[in-house]
């Protein structure tokens, strides 16, 4: 299991343009994908909970990637979501 | 019978049984799944889930012809929905615990809905109605209840109409629409209104007085519906509809007649159009050319743009289509506001004020060019106008005119037998610098169309998309008529063309304004074209521009100049 904190670099939020690049980037992993904000968990492949965390610019996520190709997966979510904090 | 008063979304008269649109999202369903085991009760959400998958698709077909591709997408994205693990899965889960598959499906659904209404922002806050709107077909499919092409001649009614029941409705028979709540702009109203069908929204008590398949009379004219009406209203509702229908039938009559003023000012009427369907309906209804092509439509929803070729096919056809009759083709008119994946554009804090239209095109040339290419090889087929949006400064023209020449260069020199076409240049007047120097710009250009819709916003400086500021954002003020009053005076007097072209043109006492302050070319809705021409033949000009002068001074809006 991999666990990463990112800070939402995209000005108009994490929704609309980014969300949906974001899950068609991770949605073939085998690895199940979870995204965590002030306690709420979603699934990290599913556009319409990621969109229900209402994540705006600046805003910190929890990244768990968990599975058979976390590694890979990871790396994928730090180039869609850009530099660790 | 009683009488209830709600606002015009669209015009007309009908009378006909009420259905009464049911919402399943709220119905009361027993917990108890309908099949014996978990995996049938699976089975029938697959089932369902399939079959809507498919009426979407056929909805999308459907309001893609009918209604153009922009109108469509909602039902693309609706069909992403159903794919959606987060909420498919949870449906899922829901059925596996033992739930029928309807209550499971309300829970997801309002579950979903409710955390998007919570969210402080207004885009996510929406996505609530799409959720809900998936969710109540996908319980309507599960329930067997599609009302397939059933009753004829009916007056759909609700609360708030989803789009979705609105677009399968219309193709069966349905004569109008009205809601208890809901507003002229929802996505709803704007179907209804392209299609032309008559519909009130905001009618207070309507369905505490509207059983299903009560005789109502919807009057749309007056603003009103009659629920059980007696014989003598019947009477004379019928008569003021044939009245009402007469008039329409008699200005469709005359729509290819030349529109000439009382005192013989003649005036050209042009439609507003985004696709060849469009185009096709403008010729129907007596455009004597098309005012303004969007190509904005040929740009949205694709993964890559357009290319020269296809560009050049469309803009070919529509062409052709109007034999000689002028043509204006606003070039690429995009900005920030607008989700378009490969064209880079920029995240503005004021979409509006920002990177668009012409700013846009003259940093991204390749796009830029690939267009100009596609006019200047289509302009021999027909009488092609080139029309540059968003214009601000007299620089812009110029360089746009330097690339122009490039382009035509670069044709030339490719083909031999290219002939350098004809065609006009103008430009649109959005921004209130243009009307300043307007003296400027008549020595750069052939023509010029007034874009009311956004000369409005940046005149009142009121984004005319958000609500809070929907005040402000005032097509009555004086303001914008002394300033179309100038710009169209110093046009003429250089001896250029200039029109306008936006929804200002679609309103009768508006167009009869305009026509009086010296507009002598009004682009429109293909559908207003007869009734704006026959309100037009009618009016002395001069009569309405002295009233206008001396309104215009006491009053600060045109409120009243008719009286």
């Amino acid at each position: 299991m991999k666990k990463e904190v990112f800070q939402i670099p995209f000005p108009e939020g994490f929704h609309a343009r980014p969300a949906s690049s974001f899950v068609s980037a991770v949605k073939d992993f085998e690895s199940a994908v979870t995204i965590v904000k002030d306690g709420k968990e979603v699934d990290g492949k599913s556009m319409i909970q990621l969109m229900t965390l209402g994540a705006k610019c600046g805003d910190r996520i929890e990244v768990i990637v968990d599975g058979s190709d976390e590694s890979e997966a990871m790396e994928v979510i730090k180039e869609q979501i850009g530099g660790t904090s | 019978m009683s009488s209830l008063t709600g606002e015009i979304v669209s015009q007309g008269i009908v009378i006909g049984q009420a259905r009464v649109y049911r919402d399943f999202l709220h119905e009361d369903f027993k917990d108890e799944p309908v099949s014996s085991n978990p995996e049938e009760e699976q089975k029938r959400l697959e089932r369902a889930i399939e079959k809507l998958d498919h009426r979407l698709d056929e909805t999308y077909q459907n309001v893609k012809l009918s209604l153009g591709e922009e109108e469509a997408e909602i039902f693309r994205s609706h069909q992403q929905i159903l794919e959606d693990p987060g909420f498919v899965g949870e449906i899922k889960k829901g059925i596996e615990a033992g739930t029928r598959a309807e209550k499971a499906v309300q829970q997801v659904t309002r579950l979903l809905s409710e955390q998007f209404k919570n969210l402080d922002d207004e885009y996510l806050q929406q996505r609530a109605a799409d959720m809900e709107d998936i969710g109540r077909q996908l319980i309507e499919f599960l329930m067997n209840n599609e009302n397939q092409g059933e009753s004829s001649d009916y007056i759909l009614c609700g609360t708030d109409i989803p789009p979705s029941e609105f677009a399968s409705s219309m193709n069966s028979g349905i004569l109008g629409m009205v809601m208890e709540e809901g507003t002229g702009f929802s996505h709803t109203s704007i179907l209804a209104k392209a299609k032309g069908l008559p519909s009130l929204v905001k009618v207070e008590g309507l369905l505490e007085n509207v059983r299903d398949g009560d005789r109502i009379i919807l009057d749309a004219l007056d603003g009103h519906v009659v629920v059980n009406p007696d014989e003598n209203t019947l009477k004379k509702i019928q008569e003021i509809r044939s009245d009402w229908e007469n008039k329409k039938q008699k200005a469709l009559e005359k729509a290819n007649e030349p529109c000439i003023t009382a005192d013989q000012k003649t005036i050209s009427i042009f439609a507003n159009a985004g696709s060849v369907q469009d185009v096709r309906a403008a010729l129907e209804n007596g455009a004597e050319g098309v005012g303004l092509f969007r190509t904005e439509f040929i740009f949205l929803n694709r993964k890559e743009a357009p290319s020269e070729e296809e560009q050049y096919q469309i803009y070919s056809e529509v062409l052709k289509m109007m034999k000689d009759k002028p043509v204006i083709i606003r070039t690429l008119d995009i900005g920030g506001d607008k989700d378009v994946p490969y064209m880079n554009l920029p995240d503005e804090e004021n979409p509006f004020l920002g990177l668009r239209g012409i700013r846009y095109c003259l940093e991204n040339q390749e796009i830029f060019k690939a267009q100009l290419r596609a006019l200047l090889r289509s302009a021999h087929h027909g009488n092609l106008y080139i029309m540059i949006p968003m214009i601000s400064m007299a620089e812009e023209v110029r360089e746009v005119k330097a690339f122009l020449n490039d382009v035509m260069n670069e044709l030339t020199q490719e083909d031999e037998i290219f002939e350098e076409p004809r065609y006009k240049l103008g430009i649109m007047v959005e921004v209130p610098s243009v009307v300043e120097t307007i003296d400027h710009f008549v020595q750069e250009v052939d023509f010029f169309s007034i874009g009311s819709n956004d000369l409005v916003q940046y005149l009142f400086a009121a984004d005319r998309i958000a609500p809070n500021v929907k005040r402000w954002y005032d097509v009555q003020q004086i303001a914008l008529y002394r300033m179309i009053e100038k710009v169209v005076a110093a046009a003429r007097d250089a001896g250029k063309e200039i029109g306008v072209c936006g929804e200002l043109a679609n309103n009768q006492q508006i167009a009869q304004l305009l026509v009086s302050l010296g507009v002598e070319k009004l682009s429109m809705s293909p559908a207003q074209i007869p009734m704006i021409k026959s309100v037009i033949r009618k009016l002395h000009a001069g009569d309405l521009f002295k009233k206008w002068k001396q309104h215009s001074s006491r009053h600060s809006t045109i409120d009243g100049l008719w009286d």
